[in-house]
């Protein structure tokens, strides 16, 4: 909201109430009784509370509008804004103007929705009234021009419909109708397309039957043209850019692009070994090579010229380039590279899941293979990054099946980081594919993320050549110079000498020097301004708006440029030599060139340009383009709009998410929050995002940063928020403790205020039964699951619902060490979750039933349910679940003694995690090999891979993983060493999830180990004995429900496993006797009794 | 808050004091005051029974530091803090065992009781382990 008095606008009081209380008045259009204000504001609160609260906002917003508080009318029983001239509110006029049948004028004055950030009850309630009308004044605009045959004018307010309401069924369906009906049918499916990805995305549903028949039925539709017979106006401008285009030297495809390029100077060696390279990687033998330089050095050149060579041998090839603005969408650089491939992949058969996972980062991909629009819900973001990465590697492996593939990725620099690690991703997986990469990149600035990208890829032989690209020699460079211009040799002298061997330069001066300016600048800047100045208006502002988007535009893009016949400039732009086509796209030459112009804009122009883009860009979107939210905030803030860019940051955080990219949502939320701070919505989906990210204190205060600005709202909503502060604690941080307090909390809420809420009372329940089950009382637990199957009664239970239950009341029996009863509501609540599309938490119930089984001693029952673990992960793309289950498939194949079996589950494992690449998930593998090893007596590999583990920082328990090493070293024979390590262990931090306890008695026995390999055998039998007499303490007083408790708390790591004093004491009795009968019986220091 | 600290080396290596600082059961036979101990598995929590008082039980807390080596032990009941840490002296040969304590406000008056509980069972501490130590030489 925005408040002017006489032109000046006013900052907005501290106190937030007052300020709403001054829409609600300016709303009213007249005075309001204190009365229902009060009510209306204070709900909660005693009538005479409220009335106080109300007298205190009045007292703020007075202050705050200082002279213009006159235009406040307060009195004993009234509170209102003065009626008249002198008060003008956009809102009330809007109305004014509709009902004096001045609808375009009215229309005009709607920029945004009505009371953005405003979220009170009455606020939202004004802001849906007032879209709906804003909608029925829309439409009755479109229909007028709709009767007057006006069809572009009916189309153009029907789309701002669909911006007004971007969820809207009625207005998207009127949008189709009209734009199949003008001859746009491939238009109208776009747009449906788009709709349909938008409710999947954001409320996860599909498009109701009368969309989607509308949609079938244009699909069926044989082809037809408007009358006339003409193509639509959108379509002739997609035609003629290239067309035209093409008789001044601009190709249509990639591979032709450089027919009239420039030749490659100076540059033979390292393209003879880029060639060389290419023919080993298109006989299968896939890999990665890097090339860096400074700016214009050639690095682009180079790579284009091996792409072209490939592209002529029948290789597909693909490219993308960073965008050079900052703040990237995350995997935009493969959102391209996504697109690019699409032109020339075959079809997959229909029955492969992977298009759809794409879908999220390339909608357009539904289209191009024809699939239907899937519906499947959104999850957890870790399952959705995981199912994403998963996906690119099987495209590439698609596209790569009958021939090569090279892939060109520039400027590796700037690229988002999300991009780098997908790159990394897939790059390890092409050593057996006829996959090439190519990584250009600048060596400065310095970029650790590309630095560790390239790192992992040396370590696994994936990074075939580095070539650093040197400045070119002279005689090159005057090659060069005189290939770009008709010069003579002392222009050409000259050009060499101002160029400094780089490549860029050196063309860009020849020219210019070749069109008249005797003294050219030495550097980008004024080589550019004068090619520039040679185009007319309409063309400098194309190249404008091209520096501006800091990209290559898509041709959709270029014809909703808001310029005067765009394709015209287009090929002005053309023929100047600034830009170049590329697969379908327009951009700068180089990016230097890009740089350059910007630079030459005045600080106003830029700003002017940068909101003229952003807006093309969201012309686009509404067009059925691709959102690109993160671009359009970014041009807005460039333009100075910063509310507007508040709404595009907030959906380019809901787009982040939806791919698993944490760090960039959590990035733009909180850009976003630092412009509207009392947003409660955003400071809610960061505490989520930043739970996620595990950030534990980040997401602790931006949920009470949240709750604090909601201080005042209903109690459901309120309650609402402490939900999802319940939720973000049970999964992907597990705080019981803090679910405990929300669930609580939110119950309290809604118990004082007497509000029904039978869908969040159950949740609220359901999770406070976990809590107890977990890590509080048993008996509260089940008093709760009670009072959630006495609210169900009679209700259909979701699949939700049933997992919250089944998985809370199969703790509880673990915790009874009813171990074999909680077998039954953990499968329950597995198969239900698996239902529900959650694998991740599938994984939970079947490895929690696995531990119960386990515990029961019951172990072939452990792997059964283990098996059904990984039959729910299996093509879901998780891969590191799947890598814990193997973890513990090992785990309970050492303790029955099948060592075999147990090497081979550890080994599957690290072939996994060697596949993510995760240093983490590959120690974790080296510690539970170095485990079985350890069993097979294979001591020396056992130190080697136990070390591996602590040395890399598994998620494993370090003191009890460093006492198995030094066991291992003591019965290799390596007494000193082990004494070392055992030293070490006791500097080792100890958890209380690593039973401190427990690990005194082990440390005991590894101390006899060592005593028996220094030949010690007395101190042995000594050290024997005090562990017995340790673990036989333990005996009486560790429960295995209370152990498996902690156990899973942990979700099974570090794999401490279950701590069984009773086992643990046998054996160190069967090792005390064998010791004694080997020394016969020698005299021992310590009597155990 | 009142704290204090107070630090003794004992003749036996970290491992033989490290075992009986982290080994609940064994707190009577150096905690002065400690009659019995009864341990539980979960999250480190135990309960202690003061000499003399054996239906006084006092809850509390073990846990380490960061990542530091420091081990503490916090009082359920009544908010005292011990912090301890081990040093190895004279490459391993003896131990040197250091104690933060932190009493709140409100029992600030146990500070000194406190002090001498602290350098007695120091002093206990040091002397088992030492014992131990001499039972493996």
């Amino acid at each position: 909201m925005v408040v002017e008095c006489d032109g000046i606008q006013m900052p907005s009081p501290k106190a937030r109430r007052a300020w709403s209380l001054l829409a609600n008045l300016a709303l009213a259009s007249g005075p309001q009784a204190r009365g229902e204000l009060a009510a209306r504001f204070w709900p909660d609160v005693l009538d005479s509370s409220a009335r106080a609260s109300l007298r205190s906002a009045i007292w703020s917003l007075r202050q705050a509008l200082g002279p213009a508080e006159s235009y406040l009318i307060v009195d004993r029983d009234h509170v209102g804004l003065a009626v008249g001239p002198e008060v003008w509110v956009d809102a009330i006029a809007f109305e004014s103007l509709v009902q004096s049948g001045s609808e375009q004028e009215a229309v005009a004055l709607c920029r945004g929705e009505l009371l953005e950030g405003f979220e009170e009850e009455w606020a939202l309630s004004a802001r849906d009234a007032h879209r709906e009308r804003l909608l029925d004044v829309l439409e009755r605009l479109a229909a007028g021009c709709a009767a007057a045959g006006e069809r572009n004018g009916a189309i153009e307010w029907t789309r701002r419909q669909v911006a007004v309401d971007p969820l809207g069924e009625e207005s998207h369906r009127r949008l189709i109708g009209r734009l199949a009906a003008s001859g746009n049918r491939a238009t109208a499916l776009v747009v449906y397309r788009t709709f349909a990805e938008r409710l999947r995305r954001e409320l996860a549903v599909a498009p109701s039957p009368p969309t989607r028949e509308l949609a079938e039925s244009l699909r069926k539709e044989p082809e037809e043209h408007p009358a006339g017979g003409a193509t639509a106006p959108e379509d002739a401008d997609d035609v003629g850019l290239l067309d035209r285009a093409r008789p001044v030297g601009v190709a249509r495809s990639f591979t032709a692009m450089f027919t009239n390029a420039l030749p490659l100077v100076g540059r033979s060696p390292e393209l003879d070994r880029l060639v060389k390279i290419w023919g080993s990687v298109a006989s299968g033998h896939g890999g990665v090579v890097t090339l860096s330089g400074e700016a214009g050095i050639g690095k682009t050149r180079l790579a284009s010229e091996l792409l072209a060579r490939a592209a002529g041998e029948g290789a597909l090839t693909a490219s993308c380039a960073a965008l050079d603005l900052g703040g990237a969408a995350p995997f935009g650089l493969w959102a391209e590279l996504i697109r690019g491939l699409l032109e020339t992949v075959p079809h997959p058969p229909a029955d492969v899941a992977w298009p759809d996972d794409l879908a999220r980062l390339a909608p357009e991909i539904q289209a191009r293979f024809q699939r239907v629009v899937s519906e499947r819900p959104f999850v957890s973001p870790d399952l959705e990054r995981a199912r994403l990465l998963e996906a690119a590697v099987a495209l590439i492996e698609w596209a790569a099946r009958d021939r090569p593939l090279a892939l060109l990725i520039e400027d590796t620099h700037i690229a988002d980081a999300s991009s780098l690690e997908l790159t990394g991703y897939v790059a390890r997986r092409i050593a057996t594919l006829p996959v090439l990469f190519i990584l250009t990149r600048r060596q400065l600035p310095r970029r650790p993320e590309a630095d560790q990208l390239e790192h992992a890829l040396r370590l696994r032989g994936l990074l075939r050549v580095e070539l650093t690209l040197d400045p070119l020699e002279l005689a090159s460079a005057a090659e060069l110079a005189r290939s770009a211009a008709a010069l003579t040799e002392q222009d050409v002298a000259q050009v060499v000498k101002l160029a400094e061997g780089n490549a860029l330069l050196t063309v860009e001066t020849a020219r210019a020097i070749s069109r008249g300016e005797r003294e050219p600048s030495a550097g980008i800047r004024g080589a550019v301004r004068g090619a520039f100045a040679s185009l007319t208006a309409a063309g400098q502002s194309f190249v404008e708006l091209t520096a501006v988007a800091a990209r290559e535009l898509e041709h959709s893009e270029v014809t909703a440029l808001p310029i005067e016949r765009p394709t015209d400039a287009a090929v002005q732009a053309l023929d100047s030599g600034l830009l170049v086509t590329r697969e379908r796209r327009i951009g700068f030459r180089h990016a230097l060139l890009r740089d350059a112009v910007y630079a030459n804009l005045p600080e106003p122009r830029r700003a002017e340009l940068h909101e003229r883009w952003a807006r093309t860009l969201l012309a686009c979107e509404q067009a059925g383009a691709v959102r690109r939210s993160a671009e359009v905030a970014r041009h807005l803030r460039f333009a100075g709009l910063d509310r507007e860019a508040v709404r595009q940051l907030s959906l380019a955080a809901a787009d982040a998410r939806a791919v698993g990219a944490l760090a960039e949502a959590a990035g733009y939320l909180r850009e976003a929050l630092s412009m509207a701070a009392d947003r409660a919505d955003l400071l809610l989906e960061l505490a989520e995002i930043e739970a996620w990210r595990t950030r534990r204190t980040a997401a602790e205060d931006a949920f009470a940063a949240a709750r604090a600005l909601l201080d005042g709202a209903p109690p459901l909503q309120l309650a609402r928020a402490w939900l999802r502060s319940a939720r973000a604690y049970h999964g992907p941080i597990c705080v019981p403790l803090l679910v405990n307090q929300s669930c609580r909390k939110a119950l309290e809420l809604l118990d004082e205020a007497h509000v029904e809420a039978l869908w969040e009372r159950r949740e609220a329940l359901a999770s406070l039964a976990w809590t107890e089950a977990i890590a509080g009382s048993v008996e509260e637990a089940e008093k709760l699951l009670e009072q959630v199957h006495d609210l169900a009664a009679g209700a259909q239970a979701d699949d939700l619902s049933i997992y919250h239950v089944g998985h809370a009341r199969a703790l509880t029996m673990m915790r009874r060490e009813d171990f074999v009863a909680s077998y039954a509501p953990a499968i329950a609540a597995g198969e239900a979750i698996t239902r529900a599309g959650r694998p991740d938490l599938a994984y939970g119930c079947w490895a929690n039933a696995a531990g119960a089984a386990a515990a029961a001693g019951d172990h072939q029952r452990a792997l059964q349910f283990l098996d059904r673990g990984v039959a729910a992960l299996r093509g879901k793309g998780l891969v590191s679940l799947e890598i814990q289950l193997l973890a513990m498939r090992s785990f309970v194949l050492l303790r029955i003694g099948e060592p075999a079996q147990a090497r081979a589950a550890a080994d599957a494992e690290s072939a996994l995690a060697d596949r993510l690449g995760d240093p983490g998930l590959l120690a974790m593998a080296a510690h539970d090999r170095g485990l079985v090893a350890l069993a097979e007596e294979d001591f020396e590999l056992a130190c080697t891979l136990l070390e591996q583990a602590l040395v890399e920082g598994a998620p494993i328990s370090r003191p009890l993983t460093r006492l198995s090493w030094a066991e291992a070293l003591a019965r290799a024979g390596r007494p000193q060493e082990a004494e070392a390590e055992l030293r070490a262990t006791v500097l080792e931090p100890v958890r209380s999830s690593d039973f401190p306890a427990a690990l005194v008695p082990r440390l005991a026995r590894v101390q006899a180990s060592i005593a028996a390999a220094a030949g010690d055998r007395a101190l042995a039998v000594q050290r024997l004995r005090e562990a017995a007499e340790g673990w036989r303490r333990q005996v009486s007083t560790l429960t295995r429900g209370e152990s498996m408790a902690v156990v899973l708390a942990d979700l099974g790591r570090p794999v401490v496993g279950l701590v069984e004093p009773e086992r643990e004491l046998e054996r160190v009795l069967g090792e005390l006797q064998t010791i004694q009968a080997t020394t016969g019986g020698a005299s021992a220091h310590v009597v155990v009794s | 808050m009142s704290s204090f600290h107070d630090s003794a080396d004992a003749q036996a290596s970290p491992e033989e004091v490290w075992k009986l600082l982290y080994d609940p059961a064994r707190f009577p036979d150096w905690w002065a005051g400690v009659g019995t101990v009864e341990v539980g598995a979960e999250d480190g929590a135990y309960t202690m029974y003061p000499d003399g008082y054996p239906e006084f039980p006092m809850a509390q807390l073990l846990d380490t530091v960061g990542d530091q080596q420091r081990m503490t032990v916090s009082c359920l009941v009544s908010d005292l803090r011990f912090e301890w840490g081990l040093e190895a002296l004279d490459g391993g040969e003896r131990t040197r065992i250091t104690v933060d304590v932190e009493i709140p406000q409100a029992e600030a008056e146990r500070l000194d009781s406190q002090r001498e509980v602290i350098r007695a069972s120091l002093s206990s501490l040091a002397q088992l382990a030492a014992e131990d130590h001499q039972d493996d030489v």
